[in-house]
């Protein structure tokens, strides 16, 4: 039906090339139509052959620029490269010498590292080869380098960016902070962390917490309590991996599951799992009863990976209202948590569920939970329900 | 008679400024993206264990040469949480024989429900050496497509997140960090696919299933396919992609959200262009229900694929893709200037309708009118010359736009004679569109006519392994 509809398409198409050349000796002589007739654009008139001429001039010039322009970034690209190559061993040596102590006058040192350093362009790559070298620092080398970069004075480039760069440079600029382990420019940053632009936000959040290592009273993370925007997955993994690198002391995170921006309860859960913060089971457990599917799921999940088996014990009692991949999450939990006392559940869930990965799941927490694997036996003489093609499932050896 | 002239001529006007428009929002995007993403460190999300589980998909049918590199390279990606379910999709040559042997596989009980449809499962494999647990072999009668392959792994996966691959493509080691970040980043809607940029492989030196060297490719239709991806990726895709008009998620590589594959129904198994038919088929899905949503690209180059070097190879691939955009289009009609589809149905679509498929007719045409002319004499040569220069030098403006793109973000060409030399392709590339124009002709004509038949296109192996 559809394709004789296309044919009848086509063959209008054909229709009417045939008509065109039949119109040609019906149409009026050459030099009459369109292309010749004078055309009126914003009340001044134009011949479109002028306009097309002048179209064509345009691209052909604008292809030339570009022509010229792809070269010339070339040869940019190439220069910078070698400058690079040349640069980098040099700096990289000069670095060095000046951690290993190996040079005797400051002042001649840092002349010769300013002659090095004159252009924009090479303070950056000096700037990027310390904050290569720092990264990898702690204690006396690290304050040394840190001397080597005020004494450079390539904190004035760098402050630069962050106050006035676009919002790339101000990210460029707070990175390289953050890598020096230097703690300026907070209250700027802390501005940046509520930002409307969500990449400046998130690299302004992590290097807060980045840079809450100098504080007498670390709140690393005192930027949620009034964080009104979504903070997504992308940034929880950031903050979490900021928090793992530097070693950042972790904060009570129960203190913000109650948040009313949902996004923070679940990276909070996230981190009460990772940090294994069970003081407050309880209140994690209350999660259960979320308006938002996605916290409650994360609930289970967490309760499960904590094994915290008495808030399960309550929560199961809202498995026949929950989603069908909440569900499947609990019964996860259950699994992870692997207490003997489920099985009468587990077995009702069983009985009555039809979603295959409910069941497995269902089956496994019977199997992986001790004294399970005889209850599994039994189940396969069952006659109620054949179960055998799903336990065959779970024992194979190779499937976990 | 005037009427039909004008129509011509003002729909290659619509055309050239919308080429002009996409280019503008294309740069706009690209740049964005090149500074949001020059400070993303990919290795935190590979190690995370925040970081979500993914499946990689790859149909393999009678791919008995290359099924062992593409399950090494696969397996090799920089990853912390993922599994490989290779479909052997019925091959009747040692395809499954080869991956049993090389990662000792063993049958296994696996359970799992056909949630939607696809050709028998005959078996699910997996190894016993721990080293391989990731992989899962997927043994199924064949079913004919690519689409009835993946249906099928759809079923068994049990992660939320699914990338499909062509067998024979090289996949970038970081790609599977950088086609989730899509899903991760986005707060208020969901993404229910991410698609990347494909390059060309050919002539590329390869090493143990990765790119060592890119090289232009030396036969001149790849370079002139070289160019045509690069526009196509990093022009098309990128602003509509940035306007929320994307159709089409390149089958070579994408990722999607399973769920909403599985809701809709995953692939149509006998459709013809399955890349495009599952993006229209999960948007129809998302829009009927009234959830927010999004179709997401990224312009990274993740992904390398062969393309055809012979003008046969070429006519098979490319009548195949117009058939797969007329059945798209013909069964997704209903989007058309539908304000319910949004962007997609009053912009996307319609663009598609009217420049991807019906300009091919239209320059046809053009073509024909224009030699008809020309047998009676009755052309007009100084307008002819004219019109031709316009088109000319507007196409060969917006392929430099094109090389300057790839120079300025991702600068995959080192070699400063391949600039050269995509640049003079470009050159040549407009004389050769009656070509893509007979090709599209072609394609709609064997749709017609019901001649769904896929042709064979033959591989060189041209990327040096």
């Amino acid at each position: 039906m559809m394709k004789k509809r296309l044919m009848i398409f086509l063959a209008v198409f054909i229709i009417a090339i045939i008509g065109l050349f039949l119109g040609q000796y019906t149409a009026p002589p050459l030099g009459e139509n369109l292309w010749t007739e004078y055309h009126t654009i914003l009340g001044v008139d134009f011949w479109l052959i002028n306009i097309l001429i002048g179209a064509m001039t345009f691209f052909i010039a604008v292809m030339f620029f570009l022509l010229i322009a792809i070269l010339l970034n070339r040869i940019r690209m190439e220069r910078r490269q070698s400058i690079k190559d040349e640069l980098i061993p040099k700096y990289q040596n000069l670095i060095l010498l000046f951690l290993s102590h190996q040079y005797p006058e400051d002042k001649e040192y840092m002349d010769s590292m300013s002659k090095l350093k004159r252009s924009g362009f090479k303070k950056q790559i000096l700037i990027d080869q310390i904050v290569d070298v720092a990264k990898n620092l702690k204690g006396l080398n690290l304050e040394k380098i840190q001397d080597l970069y005020f004494g450079l004075k390539l904190h004035k480039k760098t402050y630069r960016k962050i106050k006035w760069g676009q919002w790339h440079k101000k990210i460029k600029g707070i990175k390289e902070l953050c890598a020096l382990s230097i703690p300026d420019k907070k209250d700027i940053i802390l501005k940046y962390a509520h930002s409307r632009n969500e990449i400046l936000r998130m690299e302004a959040q992590t290097a807060l917490v980045d840079l809450s290592r100098f504080e007498d009273n670390p709140a690393p993370f005192k930027f949620l309590d009034d964080l009104s925007e979504p903070l997504s997955r992308w940034e929880q993994i950031a903050l979490y991996q900021v928090m793992l690198e530097r070693g950042i002391k972790p904060p009570d995170f129960s203190r913000w599951i109650y948040s009313d921006n949902y996004t923070i309860i679940l990276f909070c859960l996230r981190m009460i799992r990772e940090y294994k913060q069970i003081e407050h089971a309880d209140l994690i457990k209350d999660l259960a009863w979320h308006d938002n599917e996605e916290v409650r799921r994360l609930t289970y999940e967490v309760l499960g990976d904590l094994h915290l088996v008495p808030q399960l014990k309550e929560v199961r009692r809202l498995f026949k209202d929950e989603t069908i991949d909440n569900r499947r999450e609990l019964i996860r939990s259950m699994r992870k948590s692997a207490d003997p006392s489920f099985f009468g559940f587990l077995k009702r869930v069983i009985d009555s569920e039809d979603d295959a990965e409910t069941l497995v799941e269902a089956v496994r927490a019977i199997n992986d939970t001790e004294g399970g694997k005889g209850i599994l036996d039994k189940m396969m003489t069952d006659t109620y329900k054949n179960y055998n093609i799903i336990i065959k499932h779970v024992k194979d050896r190779n499937l976990y | 008679m005037n009427f039909l002239i004008n129509f011509i001529f003002f729909f290659t006007i619509v055309l050239l400024l919308l080429y002009v428009a996409l280019g503008i929002f294309s740069s706009l995007a690209l740049r964005k993206y090149t500074f949001k993403n020059s400070f993303v460190n990919y290795d935190d999300v590979a190690i995370s264990p925040l970081s979500p589980p993914v499946t990689i998909i790859s149909p393999a049918f009678n791919e008995e040469k290359s099924i062992l590199n593409t399950a090494k390279t696969l397996l090799g990606l920089h990853y912390s949480n993922f599994e490989v379910i290779i479909v052997n999709d019925g091959s009747s040559d040692k395809t499954l024989e080869i991956l049993k042997e090389s990662f000792q596989l063993e049958k296994t009980n696996y359970f799992f429900d056909y949630k939607i449809p696809c050709e028998k499962i005959r078996g699910i494999w997996k190894s016993s050496n721990p080293k391989f647990k990731r992989l899962i072999v997927l043994d199924k009668a064949n079913g004919g497509s690519k689409a009835d392959a993946i249906n099928a792994a759809l079923n068994v996966t049990r992660n939320d997140l699914v990338v499909t691959i062509d067998a024979d493509s090289i996949i970038e080691p970081d790609s599977l960090s950088k086609l989730v970040k899509p899903f991760l980043e986005e707060k208020k809607k969901k993404v229910i696919g991410t698609g990347g940029a494909i390059r060309i492989l050919n002539s590329c030196e390869v090493e143990n299933g990765k790119i060592k060297r890119v090289n232009l490719p030396k036969s001149f239709l790849a370079r002139l396919q070289v160019l045509e991806y690069t526009r196509a990726f990093l022009l098309g895709r990128m602003a509509w992609a940035h306007l929320d008009g994307l159709m089409l998620i390149s089958g070579a590589m994408g990722m999607f959200d399973k769920k909403t594959m599985i809701a809709c129904g995953g692939y149509d198994t006998t459709g013809i262009g399955e890349d495009m038919e599952v993006v229209l088929k999960m948007r129809r899905y998302m829009a009927n229900n009234k959830k927010r949503y999004i179709v997401t690209y990224i312009p990274d180059p993740l992904c390398w694929t062969e393309v055809p070097e012979d003008f046969k190879s070429l006519q098979t691939q490319r009548t195949r893709w117009t058939m797969g955009l007329a059945d798209s289009l013909e069964k997704y009609r209903g989007m058309f200037m539908n304000p319910k589809y949004r962007r997609l149905g009053l912009l996307g679509y319609p663009f598609w309708f009217v420049f991807e498929w019906l300009a091919p007719v239209l320059a046809t045409m053009g073509i024909l009118y224009t030699v008809f002319l020309m047998a009676m004499g009755d052309i007009n040569w100084s307008f002819f010359l004219l019109i031709t220069g316009f088109i000319y030098s507007f196409s060969v403006f917006l392929s430099a736009f094109t090389v300057l793109f790839e120079e300025v973000t991702f600068h995959k060409y080192r070699n400063k004679m391949d600039v050269v030399k995509l640049l003079l392709v470009s050159f040549i590339e407009p004389f050769l569109y009656p070509m893509h124009a007979y090709f599209a002709i072609r394609g709609n004509i064997k749709y017609a006519f019901n001649n769904n038949g896929w042709g064979k296109i033959k591989r060189n192996g041209n990327g040096s392994h």
